[in-house]
């Protein structure tokens, strides 16, 4: 009887969804509860292999998230020619910097094969700001965490040309 | 800009869509009843699908429920007017006798020429209305198809609410699919709101007019504030026609000047708790709209649509504020129009 009642009333969807969300770094910070809270802000679409996802210079306000596929990261080089930057696998997420700054894309994105993504909408993430905060400020945390490493892992490996550009806009 | 056949297209078709809708407008009320429904129930269903529930078994579990309570109240509802009505039959001599002398004090006061049109004329109304009844029960048939189709069409809207979501995210180009979120989301967080919220304010005022009539005694003080409750549904209605409905039932029920007064006090505290704590509370989180636009829209749906297009006016004046809003800047931003700035702090703050 509880295991026809659990088969009617549970949905099968939730702990599959719940269990690949869990491995995404980026959901690191949220309790196994709170995790349908996050499905309700998450939308799913599917591209087809060579759609893009979204161009260099297009204005973007959303975070995707790799559920299967592969998904090809590249950007225009001063020559007029793309470069390869990376390679997504399921799991990854991208689009991160349009989703805090709603400025253009930095590079273009497009499926090399099938391709599932969950995407998380600026309107939702403010709504779960909102609504849930401990989630909101989890994903907020880490997505800070990720530009502050980015931003080290840059001064590291360039100082000086960095420095320099800190003094030219100070002259400004 | 230039205009390729691929913007045009949505173009076409959204203007082909838009027509339609306007020929066919005469029949989307239960459709729009309905998709209120659904807004005002999905909150609901959302607390249990987050608990990791499915969406049907819930959907169908909660409508069990609340067609239960809304026939038990319409079976309570039904028997307490049929007691009042009886209770009306009953005193009806005495209220037309204080009417009567009511009329009879306003005599000095009131333009003589339009107290006699009143006089003349009033005694033709009663047998007016009855010989309108007949067709006022038929002109009843399509509130019960709407009474009966909103729930069975609601029921659809918010089972598969989500799937037509996403369906239409995945049938839009790729390009396009990050302005239509932004466009769903705000459409579905602000109407939602103001569904919800125009709701609630309106169960609110009702029951604020009820303790109003119930304490100063007035006669049929839930039937009129369920009418008041209702029409509230329209900015600004609601507590006028309180006063219309109270105030005439005031003149019969104590036949004097007071007795208006008092209803009009009721009615005037009720519009300043709705202005002054309900909609600060409940509203809070719509769309705002200014009174002289909600006042040009409700004028423009009722130029437009007659009473149905007064009702939905808001709603619909919210959408296109909407749409604007979420329009506008991706046009500005699209075409390069405007760059959105970067953190002025960038220039000033070291990396460190």
């Amino acid at each position: 009887m509880i295991r026809w009642l659990k088969n009617i009333l549970l949905d099968p969807d939730f702990n599959r969804k719940r269990k690949f969300l869990q491995r995404v770094s980026l959901f690191q910070g949220i309790s196994r509860r709170e995790f349908g809270h996050l499905f309700q802000a998450l939308m799913s679409r599917a591209y087809a292999p060579g759609e893009i996802l979204f161009h260099e210079g297009d204005v973007g306000r959303a975070l995707f998230i790799l559920v299967s596929g592969h998904v090809e990261i590249t950007r225009a080089t001063a020559k007029g020619d793309t470069a390869r930057i990376a390679v997504l696998n399921p799991g990854d997420y991208f689009g991160e910097m349009s989703l805090l700054d709603e400025r253009p894309r930095t590079a273009t994105a497009a499926a090399t094969e099938p391709v599932q993504v969950y995407l998380l909408y600026k309107t939702e993430l403010e709504k779960l700001v909102k609504d849930v905060p401990h989630i909101g400020a989890a994903i907020m945390t880490h997505l800070a965490m990720l530009l502050a490493a980015r931003l080290r892992a840059m001064t590291e490996t360039a100082p000086l040309s960095l420095a320099s550009t800190v003094k030219a806009r100070k002259a400004i | 800009m230039n205009l390729s056949g691929r913007t045009l297209f949505p173009l076409v078709v959204l203007v082909a869509v838009s027509y339609f809708l306007f020929r066919i407008h005469e029949i989307l009320l239960p459709f729009i009843l309905a998709g209120a429904l659904a807004y005002f129930v999905s909150p609901l269903v959302r607390f249990f699908e987050v608990r990791g529930l499915r969406r049907e078994p819930v959907v169908i579990l909660l409508y069990i429920l609340f067609v239960g309570t809304f026939a038990y109240l319409f079976y309570k509802l039904a028997w307490v007017a049929a007691f009042e009505a009886q209770d009306a039959a009953r005193n009806m001599p005495v209220y037309i006798q204080e009417g009567g002398k009511a009329l009879a004090r306003l005599r000095g006061h009131v333009n003589s020429a339009c107290f006699n049109y009143v006089a003349e004329h009033g005694k033709a109304w009663p047998q007016a209305i009855l010989s309108r009844m007949p067709s006022f029960a038929l002109g009843m048939f399509p509130v019960l198809e709407v009474v009966f189709l909103v729930p069975f069409i609601g029921f659809f809207f918010v089972r598969e609410g989500p799937h037509w979501r996403d369906a239409i995210v995945s049938w839009v180009p790729s390009r396009y699919v990050e302005m239509l979120l932004n466009l769903l989301f705000e459409l579905d967080n602000s109407l939602g709101r103001y569904v919800r919220g125009i709701l609630l304010e309106a169960f609110c005022v009702g029951c604020i007019a009820l303790f109003g009539f119930w304490a100063i005694g007035l006669g049929y003080s839930l039937q009129i504030a369920v009418v008041v409750g209702i029409a509230n549904v329209i900015p600004y209605v609601g507590p006028f026609v309180g006063f219309l409905l109270g105030g005439g039932v005031a003149l019969f029920q104590w036949g004097s000047i007071f007795g208006l007064a008092k209803v009009l006090a009721v009615c005037v505290a009720v519009r300043f708790i709705e202005d002054w704590f309900i909609q600060p509370t409940v509203m809070q989180k719509a769309v705002h709209l200014h009174p002289v636009l909600i006042v040009l829209a409700l004028m423009s749906g009722t130029e437009l649509f007659g009473f149905w297009g007064l009702l939905f006016a808001v709603p619909v004046a919210c959408m296109i504020k909407v749409l604007l809003e979420v329009f506008w800047p991706w046009y500005r931003s699209q075409y390069g129009f405007i760059s959105p700035a970067p953190l002025p702090e960038i220039n000033r703050i070291p990396l460190v």
